[in-house]
């Protein structure tokens, strides 16, 4: 092993708050070697990203280093003064941040950002510096990188924004880069190619990386190392074959385990009980011996230290490793505390709860009625079929701005739709709230994408639940309560929380009281609009689990929206792939999951984040970004990207659908041929 | 816990005492904590006028213009009235005057405002133009244009201020609203078929109440300056009521004999005003709302 350029030993940071000092880090060590990618994971809140800022020196006002040191090239960053620090950003510690939107200067060409690193180091001459800055954007696979030097950040697409950001951060060639969740923001198809990239990069400069990232399936596919962060501390570290294999901590044990698993069918997904400790209330002992479903009395007296059990296997855990006998401690068991009405509902099967038929939803396009202000419309939904039986679920998946949110909030009624026709249950609801009647209003309901926003914080859990429970139950008002108070236990939640504000609530928590308050009114149809994208995974398994639960006990349908491919796996018996308003592929889970593909389906499937660094897959990358949907391409929408396009046919016919039974397949490639592919995924 | 006895909203007393919590988070904002005091101060005074002298506000009670002294603390005017009684009496036609002016504005401004940004499209268009050429004159300029019509008199010139603070009152709920009435709360309620009336009332209104209240209490101070600039001009109160304006315009002609009877009238205005800036400038802070 080379000799670590940056050597972490015992950081501690405290941020100094109103309430009370906040210890964020406590006693990290860590080392960083040339050419090496070592991941930080950990859930949010853990200290992973105070870290990354400390080790760059940027921490906020009000955080600061109280203890350790960072040593970077055998020098103390902490006892450099701020000038000194300007002489080694940009040219010996670089960074990549998570919202290349906010990190770059909006009024500036991205070749001068890029250029500016060196020139204000005086490595180069600004021509130099520009002709520097191109290279590097050929080298982040950016096409035409002489005339993008030209363009300002708002012209550029997310993906594009973030390989501006990386060539930004490489431009004076530092030997330490410092990583920040790049792909978090990304669609996945780009979060492939950014990882791709970095994956190159690592190769090719002999710099270090340090790279955060919640997401344990891409430090599978570009980390060599890892350290697993809780509560401020490293709890685990490990090189990436190692972790994989076997997990010493229980905290990455049941982490792992809580991700939805893209290539099988399990039943319940694991759940990593409670929530993260408060840092400034930490337990005696083990700081994750409150959730940890292994603890014996040993744990919650003494503190364990980080030890290895193996040469370069750490863990910060008296029972490492655990052995296999003493899990069933760990089963997850049904989360939600009975079913909410005493009689299930008969499902009926003749025919669909829903059915919605060439559905188009365009915005815009009307234009004023000056003349020749005519504009195209938006084409967000356009053309639609989708049916979905009583108890059952439909996965919507497509990467940001494929319209599936325009779906469901079209069929919710939130916006009208332009074109078709949407059924439920023998009703048109063709029509806006404000033309449904009060059943049908009863009947379908809506979980939302943001626990910060879905409830209301000036009104409490139980009036937030009580209110649909008034409007629209069919018993007396004396029986609310005792309602409020059921539905609360049966998305696995005590009764007394009924008269806590939103904000004394954590995410999870508030999705839950937002699955309540949908069920409240006994609806025959949820829609699902990415109700666990902003959660931690742990909190994700145990929301999917209860939903789950939940639709067992009510036979309630569910059209799940979602842009994570596992996640729609696991809670899916059919599956939808949508891009650019089009379905382009329908069947049931299995069967979008095993050939034949259609081609956008494959490469999606090929690029999402495995938690398994020993898998190799074939590699389809799509070239270029979504087309506008105000001009989407003729004949197949899919054609400017497509890597099996046939010909001109593509761009100039709407594909046939084949496919057998109800696997449904647009695309002009003959269905003996789609099929001829291995599978992606086993 | 029983679940008959589920509690569903918080009680009263828990409201109560949320909103003295914001009391006691001023205490560690030094501005908005002065302002708490100087109106916490003038509330009192206002409250005991009547037993703090023993002199009556409109009787005669000793020599014209005598000087301060211990029996006229801020000396007496040309008709012998005690200056001092005249300003804490004054204090209840200031409070009188800015609250209902300020209250009339909140409603209208923050009914129209809120209605507005909520429905959008062209109501929003007429109703922010009205607004616009509302604003385009100066509050001065109306009340005085008005009340010469109407005549002066106290229920005109509330009505009148209270109208002049609708634009502004009005511009702050609209982009309040606008903040909230995206927010997937909203859209759940109008998912499962609320009223507009309840949407608007009980999901919008709740959440924009700590603006509203930085923004009135800005309105209050600007009603106190509004209200003494009009009895100033003798179109607000008349005499013999005791008003701030009114004395300070009644003593003009006596600046070099008497300059006690301006002074204090207009220490009096200062304070109050300053007051209820500073407390907006700290619930701004301590409660999150914008102004």
């Amino acid at each position: 092993m080379t000799k670590p350029i940056l050597k972490v030993e015992d950081l501690e940071v405290t941020y100094r708050t109103e309430r009370a000092d906040v210890r964020a880090l406590n006693g990290v060590s860590l080392d960083v070697a040339s050419g090496e990618v070592r991941g930080v994971v950990g859930e949010s809140g853990c200290g992973k990203s105070t870290l990354a800022f400390a080790v760059m020196r940027y921490l906020d006002r009000n955080g600061e280093i109280t203890g350790g040191r960072i040593l970077f090239n055998g020098e103390d960053l902490r006892e450099k003064s701020d000038s000194e620090m300007d002489e080694i950003w940009g040219k010996h510690l670089g960074m990549i941040y998570q919202d290349p939107t906010a990190s770059l200067n909006p009024s500036l060409p991205v070749g001068e950002q890029i250029a500016e690193v060196a020139t204000a180091h005086g490595l180069a001459s600004h021509d130099e510096a520009t002709q520097k800055a191109v290279d590097l954007l050929d080298r982040v696979h950016i096409r035409d990188p002489e005339e993008i030097i030209d363009r300002y950040p708002h012209e550029l697409s997310g993906g594009m924004r973030q390989r501006v950001g990386i060539a930004a951060g490489l431009m004076g060639k530092p030997e330490l880069v410092v990583m920040d969740e790049p792909t978090t923001n990304l669609d996945v198809t780009t979060e492939a190619k950014i990882l791709d990239i970095v994956e190159e990069l690592k190769n090719e400069l002999n710099s270090a990386f340090l790279y955060i990232t919640h997401d344990l399936g891409v430090i599978a596919r570009v980390g060599d190392g890892v350290e697993v962060m809780y509560a401020g501390q490293v709890v685990e570290q490990a090189s990436i074959d190692e972790l994989f294999k076997e997990q010493y901590h229980p905290y990455t044990k049941l982490l792992l385990r809580s991700i939805p698993d893209p290539e099988g069918e399990e039943d319940t997904l694991q759940e990593v009980p409670g929530s993260m400790v408060d840092l400034t209330d930490l337990p005696e002992g083990c700081n994750f011996s409150t959730r940890c479903p292994f603890r014996s009395e040993e744990c919650s007296v003494t503190e364990p230290y980080l030890e290895g059990k193996r040469d370069s296997h750490n863990s910060r855990c008296f029972k490492a490793p655990i052995e296999e006998a003493e899990e069933t401690a760990g089963e997850a068991e049904k989360t939600n505390g009975g079913s909410i009405w005493d009689t299930p509902p008969e499902l009926q099967r003749e025919r669909p709860i829903l059915s919605v038929e060439r559905l188009k939803k365009h915005f815009g396009g009307n234009g004023s009625w000056l003349p020749g202000s005519e504009t195209s419309p938006v084409r967000a939904v356009d053309g639609v079929n989708l049916s979905l039986q009583q108890g059952q679920t439909v996965g919507v998946v497509g990467e940001s701005g494929c319209g599936k949110t325009t779906l469901a909030r079209t069929i919710i009624g939130l916006s009208r739709a332009t074109e078709g026709k949407i059924d439920f249950a023998g009703e048109d609801i063709t029509v806006p709230i404000s033309g449904r009647s009060g059943q049908t209003l009863k009947r379908i309901q809506i979980v939302f994408q943001d626990p910060r926003s879905t409830l209301n914080p000036k009104r409490t859990v139980g009036q937030a639940i009580a209110r649909p429970l008034a409007l629209h139950g069919d018993f007396r008002r004396e029986k609310i309560p005792e309602m409020t108070a059921r539905l609360l236990r049966s998305v696995g939640l005590d009764s007394s929380l009924a008269n806590r504000f939103p904000d004394q609530l954590s995410g999870g928590q508030k999705q839950r009281v937002a699955a309540a308050r949908a069920f409240a009114t006994n609806p025959a149809l949820v829609l699902h609009d990415e109700p666990t994208s902003s959660l931690d995974v742990s909190v994700q398994a145990t929301i999917l689990n209860l939903l789950l639960d939940l639709q067992e006990d009510s036979g309630t349908s569910y059209l799940f929206i979602s842009h994570d491919l596992s996640v729609v796996r696991h809670i899916s018996d059919y599956i939808a792939v949508m891009y650019l308003g089009h379905i382009v592929e329908y069947g049931m889970t299995t069967e979008v999951f095993s050939p034949p593909y259609h081609p956008y389906t494959e490469a999606l499937l090929s690029a999402i984040p495995v938690p398994d660094p020993n898998l190799s897959r074939k590699r389809i990358r799509l070239t270029g970004s979504v087309p506008s949907a105000v001009d989407p391409p003729s004949g197949c929408v899919f054609h400017t990207r497509c890597p099996r396009k046939v010909g001109e046919i593509c761009e100039t016919k709407s594909p046939p659908v084949c496919g057998e039974g109800e696997h449904e397949i647009r695309c002009h490639i003959p269905e003996e041929n789609l099929a001829e592919v291995e599978p992606i995924l086993s | 816990m029983g679940e008959k006895s589920l509690n569903l909203a918080p009680s009263v007393w828990d409201r109560i005492k949320s909103g003295f919590s914001y009391l006691a988070k001023l205490r560690r904002k030094p501005l908005g904590f002065a302002g708490l005091i100087i109106i916490v101060f003038w509330i009192l005074v206002s409250i005991f006028a009547p037993y703090i002298t023993p002199y009556s506000p409109t009787q005669f009670s000793g020599d014209k213009f005598a000087s301060p002294s211990l029996n006229h603390p801020f000396g007496t005017d040309r008709w012998g009235r005690d200056v001092f009684t005249r300003i804490t009496a004054g204090s209840r036609t200031a409070f009188t005057l800015a609250l209902s002016a300020t209250l009339l504005g909140l409603v209208g401004g923050t009914a129209l405002g809120l209605s507005a940004a909520y429905f959008g499209g062209w109501i929003e268009e007429v109703l922010g133009r009205l607004m616009d050429i509302l604003m385009s004159f100066p509050a001065l300029l109306i009340a005085m244009f008005v009340l010469g019509v109407l005549g002066p008199g106290t229920i005109n010139v509330i009505i009148v201020i209270g109208i002049a603070h609708i634009p502004r009152i009005g511009r702050v709920a609209r982009s309040a609203t606008l903040q909230v009435k995206n927010q997937e709360f909203v859209e759940a309620a109008r998912v499962r078929g609320e009223s507009d009336f309840y949407i608007m009332g009980a999901e919008i209104l709740p959440n924009i109440l700590d603006t509203l209240g930085v923004e009135g209490a800005i309105r209050f101070a600007y009603s106190i300056f509004l209200s003494a600039s009009l009895g100033f001009l003798g179109l607000g109160v008349q005499p013999p009521t005791p008003d701030w304006g009114l004395m300070i315009s009644e003593s003009r002609s006596y600046l070099q004999i008497a300059p006690w009877l301006a002074i204090f009238p207009a220490l009096a205005i200062a304070s109050m005003v300053l007051g209820a800036n500073f407390l907006a400038e700290g619930l701004e802070e301590v409660t999150g709302g914008e102004r």
